[in-house]
């Protein structure tokens, strides 16, 4: 067994050091290195994400424990290189040269190597060493690679990089002393400096190859238990049929056990209404309590058990390495209408976000086809669009069967509204490919990880940060919507009480929108929820269960009765048409915006979607009106 | 290392499933020959075809012990030498190993 456990070997012992100037550290490696994993077990919970100024690329900070003073982590995006090919790697670069706003230069750095492909990590490793900071390399999965018959000397190894190396596994907990006492030791002597070309192939290869004889490198034997499930999973027949059937059972999962799980929530939710009107004296105080904030707010909060478990099967499927098959299978589809294969991992996403799928479209390397996925993600059915489809479906659609107990008549118009998505995303990809944009010559290239067992942390994180992200929403812009639309409809005061609902201000408002609304079958209180839902499509219900709410005539009916009464089925069916097109969200936009770096492609976006959604549910109303 | 006269290379494309061989020349831009670099794609290297996508394209090569996806678009114009004898180092005795 290597000398994990030892003291990490330095090449130039430099001035005794001084402990104590260790700050800030960077974390840095490849995709696939384990690096978040290591991320999540050096800081526990105590991390933060947020985002670089200027730039989409998530930030991950956290606190390091146990040390005199306190150290920040600082988790850089996985990067193959430091030549500043993407967007990634130039946030990397700046962050290592100090050169990023808000964050110091960093005191150190760990580098984290997955040691199972060491060989062509190693001109990271000559990259990031050459940034001139204290380094320390760490060799993670070391545990396989000693399993799968891989041999190393990491003291030469050292020697040749001129840094200290140890062998790690973040999974097992392995080597993270080592980690320790280079923070508190060597991190605070200045570095060696390590010179080889870089830029320059053959001279990096030479050299590459020139530490692995001479650190004794043996590679690891490839994992056979990745190659059996790739001859299932990868197999020209049940390849695709199993990719189906993953595909159909994550919304069949997310559709068939979520919804009776947010209808607990609903129940415990509405329970907790009725019980705080017993305890809240009647009075304007409580009509903006219960109908006003909490009916808003409720209306949302349903969907959180949804959310959460559409990104537990997009966590569980990235994790454990299949998400990247997927992208390969897809490849060939997708190549039709001008995408490429990395376009599924965000379209997937965007089930669930259009905001993280926008940001996830940075590991497409061609820029036409990244700019065509960004530009499509909005229109596959995110679970924004759940509680306006669920309401209006659940309020308008008989719970009828439609071929035998198979499909009923809700999940099929659910469907179409997917599948309706779905179509628009690729006509429009095949419109952008054939006219709009420039073709450019980066090929797709696709590494595929090793099959591995998601973990239970690493998914939980996912979830904790989907959660506060939903969380933070629903507290913030849908709390605060809802606060002026029950302020706009409780004004004028009509001695000192609150006005009907159609002598107040948002009527008058909503009145002053209708005749451009009228033609698609909406009346003026959806007017108002489709000017509110510009921000997110979400506030729409929360916005209808505050006018409802608030209205005597429905006040005591549930939101569902109270539409059946106010919209027709034709008006309810070019709604949903409506916002299975619109581009109702600011946050969307405002990601497009950054990603693109120009307000050009958003406003395009907002007028295509907008013009799109507009039109087909003009159509849907006046047809359907022909019959009832 | 000599690299050989081109008339003995063939591309990766050319290659059955289970065979090796050595990188000689990449006729692509230098950009992407910088991309395919970080893959492991270079002179010198050594790239097995494992397999192909179920649809037929892209296809999969082992480099440096990970799979790499490329589109035979791209695989085309990465030429190598193929070796028979590297077939028996890299992928018989290696998946005989470690199947037990």
């Amino acid at each position: 067994m290597p000398t994990c456990h030892e003291s990490p070997p330095f090449a130039v012992p430099a001035a005794p050091p001084v402990p104590g100037q260790v700050r800030t550290v960077a974390l840095i490696g490849p995709p696939n290195s384990g690096k978040s994993t290591l991320f999540n077990r050096l800081t526990k919970l105590r991390q933060k994400v947020g985002n670089y100024p200027g730039v989409t690329v998530e930030q991950h900070t956290g606190q390091l424990t146990g040390f005199d003073h306190p150290i920040t982590l600082v988790d850089l995006p996985g990067v193959y290189g430091l030549e500043a090919f993407s967007e990634d790697e130039r946030v990397s670069l700046d962050v290592l040269n100090g050169k990023m706003p808000g964050l110091p230069r960093p005191d150190a750095v760990l580098l984290v190597l997955d040691v199972t492909n060491l060989s062509r990590q190693l001109s990271l490793a000559a990259s990031v060493i050459a940034v001139g900071l204290p380094t320390m390399v760490l060799l993670n999965m070391s545990d396989l690679f000693i399993k799968r018959g891989g041999k190393l000397d990491p003291l030469k190894l050292a020697v040749e990089l001129g840094a200290p190396v140890a062998l790690i596994s973040a999974t097992a907990g392995m080597g993270m002393d080592a980690i320790d006492r280079f923070l508190r030791g060597d991190a605070n002597q200045a570095p060696p400096t390590l010179r080889v070309l870089l830029n320059h192939p053959p001279q990096s290869r030479q050299w590459a190859a020139q530490v692995r004889t001479r650190s004794a490198y043996q590679p690891a034997l490839p994992s056979v238990w990745s190659r059996h499930l790739d001859d299932i999973l990868l197999h020209k027949i049940w390849g695709p049929i199993i990719f189906l059937v993953v595909v159909a059972g994550v919304f069949q999962t997310v559709f068939g056990i979520g919804k009776p799980l947010s209808d607990a929530f609903q129940n415990l939710l509405n329970d907790g209404a009725t019980w705080a009107a017993t305890i809240i004296p009647a009075g304007i105080f409580s009509s903006l309590l219960i109908d006003g904030l909490w009916k808003g707010l409720s209306s949302v909060l349903v969907f959180l058990p949804q959310i959460l478990l559409l990104f537990l099967f997009i966590g569980i499927l990235e994790d454990s390495g299949y998400l990247a098959r997927a992208a390969l299978i897809s490849d060939r589809t997708l190549r039709g209408v001008g995408l490429n294969g990395k376009a599924f991992i965000p379209l997937l996403s965007a089930y669930a976000c259009a905001v993280p799928a926008i940001m996830a479209t940075r590991t497409i390397e061609n820029k036409r086809e990244r700019l065509a996925t960004i530009l499509i993600a909005p229109f596959m059915t995110c679970s924004a669009r759940l509680p306006v489809y669920t309401l209006m479906i659940a309020a308008f659609i008989p719970n009828v069967p439609v071929l035998g107990p198979l499909l009923g008549a809700r999940a099929a118009v659910m469907l179409s509204l997917y599948v309706l998505g779905f179509l628009a995303a690729f006509a429009t990809a095949k419109l952008l490919s054939s006219s709009a944009l420039k073709a450019t010559n980066i090929p797709f290239v696709l590494e595929l990880p090793e099959y591995r067992l998601p973990t239970l942390q690493s998914l939980a994180l996912r979830l904790l940060d989907r959660g506060t992200v939903f969380l933070k929403q629903v507290g913030t812009v849908i709390l605060a919507v809802s606060l002026v639309i029950w302020v706009l409809t409780s004004l004028p005061l009509h001695n000192g009480k609150t006005p009907p609902l159609e002598q107040s201000i948002i009527a008058s408002l909503g009145h002053f929108i209708e005749p451009a609304i009228k033609p698609l079958g909406f009346n003026w209180k959806v007017g108002i929820g489709l000017l509110t839902s510009v921000v997110a499509r979400e506030v729409m219900v929360g916005t209808l269960g505050t006018i409802y709410g608030t209205d005597p005539n429905t006040h005591s009916l549930p939101l569902q009765a109270a539409l059946r009464q106010d919209l027709s089925l034709p008006g309810a069916m070019a709604l949903l048409v409506f916002f299975a097109f619109a581009m109702q969200c600011t946050s969307t936009l405002a990601v497009v915006r950054r990603e693109t770096n120009s307000w050009k492609w958003p406003a395009i976006q907002f007028a295509y979607m907008s013009g799109l959604a507009y039109v087909a549910a003009l159509v849907v109303n006046q047809v359907l009106g022909l019959w009832w | 290392m000599s690299l050989l006269p081109h008339h003995d290379c063939v591309a990766l494309t050319d290659l059955k499933p289970g065979m090796a061989g050595i990188v000689q020349r990449l006729d692509l831009p230098a950009q992407v020959q910088q991309m395919l670099l970080r893959f492991g794609f270079t002179e010198g290297a050594e790239v097995r075809f494992s397999r192909r996508a179920p649809l037929g394209d892209p296809w999969l090569f082992s480099v440096d012990g990970t799979d790499v996806a490329l589109r035979a678009e791209t695989a085309q114009h990465i030429l190598i030498l193929p070796g028979a004898e590297l077939l028996g180092q890299t992928a018989g005795p290696a998946h005989d190993a470690t199947g037990e």
